[in-house]
C-alpha cells in the first residue's frame, strides 16, 4: 500500500518488518509511525479509541525521542495485554 | 527501503569456508568467515547479514575473527546466525549481539512412545497442549510470582522452578549451564522488565515459536544416539522458546543505556545497532547482570513450558510422564553472550562470546558437557521449519578450535514475513500441512503464515553445511506430527 494513502507503509526485512512513515510536522510523522506500528500489533485497523493517557518524554534529539515513543507504546501494548489505538 | 545485495569482497576458504578480507573496510580488527555452501551463499548475499558481519568485525577487542553460521540472515545490528567473541578485559560487549529474545532456545524431551503410540490420539494431544499452553505476544500464564519469587527465577534460574515442583534434579543436569548463569544482578533490572517477568513463565510467546510434536525419521550415529537415548520411530517434543517481555524490556532499556555509553568511551562503531560498552565498564557490567538474569528467567520458562507439556501427555494417556519416559535430552540457548576459555592464536584467552543465533557445540570430554554425555560431545538441538525436520548433532573439537565451540542454530529465514504472508494469500497452510500429516494449531492465520516452511531456508542443507565442516556431527533427525504456534 502506498505511503500517501496512509502516511505510513511497511517494507520488508528478513528478520522482522520495517515501518517508513511522512508527516508535514514531526508531532504528524510521531503519529503515524504509531499507527502503523499499531496496525502491526494488533493486525487490525479499525480499532476505536476507548482509554485516553498522557506520556511525557525527554530525549536529547528527535530520532531517540522518537525511539523512545515507539517503546513506550510497545510497553503499554505488551503491559496491557491487548490491542488499543493510542493517538 | 530496498535491501542491498552483498557487492563486497568474499574468498573462498573451502566448500564451507568463505572470508571476508579484513582490507574490505579500514576498521576492521580481523576478517570476517562465514561457514556456508554456494548453494546458501546465494540466499545470503541478497540481504545485508554479509554487510553486517563485516561491521561486527569493527568492534573493539573482537578477536580471531567476526564469523557467520550458514542460516544467517539480517538482523538488528549483529547477524542472526552471528558468533563474535572478544577479549574479556580490552572488548566490549553488546546487547545487539545477543538479540532482542535473551537466551532464546530449545530442548527436546523423549518418550517411550512411539508414532503408532501417538498418533491415533494425535489430534487431541495437539489441542490440548494447545489449550494448556498459552501462546501468543504479551500472553500471560497460570504460573503467577511475586517480585520477590522473580528474584529467585533470575539468581537461580531453572534450579528454582525445579525446587517449586515444576521438574526433576536431572531436568537441571540436562540443561545448558545448568540453567543458570551465575552473577545474574536483579538490581540492574527496571521496572518494567520486572512487570512483564510476573506473569510469563510458562508461556510460548508468538513468532517463531513453538511447541511440536515429533517422531525420530533418522539415526545417523547409533552409539551417539544410543547415549542420549533416541532410536527411529521415537516420540520426541521440541519446545522453542526465550525469555519472552522480560528479556525484550532489559535488551530495549541497555540499547539507550549503550548509545550513551558508547559517547562516554568515545567508540566508533559504523552502525548505532551495534550500541556497546567496554566489557570492563559500570554500564557493561549492568547489562551482564541484567542479561544474565534473562537468561535464567528464559531457562525457567522452557522448564515450566516443559512441565506444562508433560501434564498434557499424562492426561492425554493415563500415565504418569515418568511411565511415559519423558525425559529430557537437552536444552540449548542461542541468544545469548558467555565468558569462556578459547585459544586465539595459540594462547589461551578468556573471551565474552556473543552467539546471536548460534548455538554452543562443546567437544566430547569437555568439563561443562554433562557427564553422562562426556564420551560423545553437548548436545545441539537444531529445529527447522514447521514441514521439514529438526535435528540432534553433537559438539566437536574442531569447532572448539574454530569457532569458539559454535554452530548453527535453525533454518533461517529467506522471506519476509510480509513476503510470507503475501504468498499465503489464498491458500491455507494449515491443510497443505495437514496433507503432509502434521497437525498445526495457532493463534492466528496470519502467524502460521509467516512461518511457512517456505519462509525458510532447508534446514536439511544448513545442518549439512555445519557436519561438512565439521562444527557439529549430526546424531539424529526428527520430523514434525504436529505443532503449536503463538
Amino acid at each position: 500500500m502506498a505511503i500517501e494513502e496512509k502516511g505510513y507503509a511497511f517494507f520488508d526485512h528478513t528478520a522482522d518488518i520495517g515501518i517508513r512513515a511522512q508527516g508535514a510536522t514531526l508531532a504528524e510523522l510521531f503519529v503515524k509511525l504509531a499507527h502503523g506500528l499499531t496496525e502491526l500489533l494488533a493486525e487490525d485497523t479499525d480499532l476505536k479509541p476507548r482509554q485516553a493517557k498522557a506520556i511525557q518524554l525527554t530525549a536529547p534529539a528527535a530520532a531517540s525521542l522518537l525511539l523512545a515513543w515507539l517503546q513506550e507504546l510497545l510497553f503499554w501494548f505488551a503491559a496491557g495485554h491487548g490491542a488499543r489505538r493510542y493517538v | 527501503m530496498k535491501e542491498r545485495r552483498w557487492t563486497g569482497p568474499l574468498e573462498k576458504i573451502d566448500d564451507y569456508r568463505w572470508r571476508i578480507p579484513q582490507s574490505y573496510s579500514p576498521g576492521m580488527q580481523v576478517p570476517g568467515i562465514i561457514f556456508s555452501d554456494e548453494k546458501l551463499l546465494r540466499d545470503i548475499k541478497e540481504d545485508q547479514s554479509l554487510q553486517q558481519v563485516a561491521n561486527v568485525a569493527h568492534l573493539p577487542g573482537i578477536v580471531k575473527a567476526s564469523m557467520a553460521m550458514p542460516d544467517i540472515h539480517w538482523g538488528y545490528g549483529f547477524p542472526i546466525g552471528g558468533v563474535a567473541a572478544m577479549d574479556a578485559k580490552e572488548g566490549v560487549i553488546s546487547p545487539g549481539g545477543v538479540g532482542y529474545d535473551i537466551n532464546c532456545g530449545v530442548r527436546l524431551v523423549k518418550t517411550d512412545l512411539t508414532v503408532e503410540d501417538v498418533q491415533p490420539k494425535l489430534r487431541t494431544l495437539i489441542a490440548s497442549l494447545f489449550n494448556t499452553i498459552p501462546c501468543g505476544v504479551g500472553m500471560s500464564g497460570n504460573i503467577r510470582i511475586s517480585k520477590q519469587d522473580a528474584d529467585r527465577v533470575m539468581t537461580q534460574g531453572s534450579r528454582w522452578v525445579i525446587g517449586k515442583g515444576y521438574g526433576v534434579a536431572e531436568d537441571a543436569a540436562h540443561t545448558e549451564s545448568q540453567g543458570c548463569l551465575e552473577g545474574s544482578d536483579p538490581a540492574q533490572v527496571s521496572e518494567r522488565a520486572f512487570k512483564r517477568a510476573s506473569d510469563q513463565l510458562g508461556t510460548l510467546g508468538s513468532g517463531n515459536h513453538f511447541l511440536e510434536v515429533q517422531v525420530v525419521d533418522t539415526v545417523f550415529n547409533e552409539e551417539a544416539a544410543g547415549v542420549l537415548g533416541l532410536h527411529e520411530g521415537q516420540v520426541t517434543v521440541m519446545i522453542h522458546s526465550g525469555s519472552r517481555g522480560f528479556g525484550y524490556q532489559i535488551c530495549d532499556d541497555y540499547l539507550d543505556v549503550m548509545e550513551r555509553a558508547m559517547q562516554r568511551y568515545g567508540i566508533r562503531i559504523p552502525d548505532r545497532q551495534l550500541a556497546c560498552a567496554p566489557i570492563t565498564s559500570e554500564e557493561g557490567q549492568r547489562y551482564l547482570g541484567a542479561m544474565r538474569s534473562a537468561a535464567n528467567y528464559a531457562w525457567s520458562n522452557r522448564q515450566c513450558l516443559m512441565h506444562l507439556a508433560r501434564l498434557t501427555f499424562e492426561r492425554v494417556f493415563g500415565k504418569s510422564w515418568e511411565q511415559l519416559g519423558m525425559r529430557l535430552v537437552y536444552d540449548v540457548a542461542h541468544n545469548i553472550a558467555k565468558f569462556e576459555r578459547h585459544r586465539v592464536n595459540g594462547d589461551e584467552r578468556m573471551v565474552c562470546v556473543h552467539r546471536k543465533g548460534a548455538t554452543r557445540a562443546f567437544p566430547p570430554g569437555h568439563a561443562e558437557t554433562p557427564e553422562d554425555y562426556r564420551e560423545i560431545g553437548q548436545p545441539v538441538i537444531i529445529p527447522g521449519d514447521m514441514g521439514r525436520h529438526s535435528y540432534v548433532l553433537v559438539g566437536t573439537q574442531q569447532a572448539m578450535e574454530e569457532s569458539f565451540g559454535s554452530c548453527c542454530h535453525g533454518a533461517g529465514r529467506v522471506m519476509s514475513r510480509s513476503e510470507a504472508v503475501r504468498r499465503a494469500a489464498g491458500r491455507s497452510i494449515e491443510q497443505e500441512l495437514e496433507r503432509q500429516g502434521i497437525i498445526v494449531m495457532g493463534r492466528g492465520r496470519k502467524g502460521v503464515a509467516e512461518e511457512q516452511p517456505g519462509a525458510y531456508k532447508d534446514v536439511n542443507d544448513v545442518v549439512q553445511v555445519v557436519h561438512n565442516a565439521g562444527l557439529a556431527e549430526r546424531v539424529a533427525r526428527m520430523r514434525p506430527l504436529g505443532v503449536i504456534k503463538g
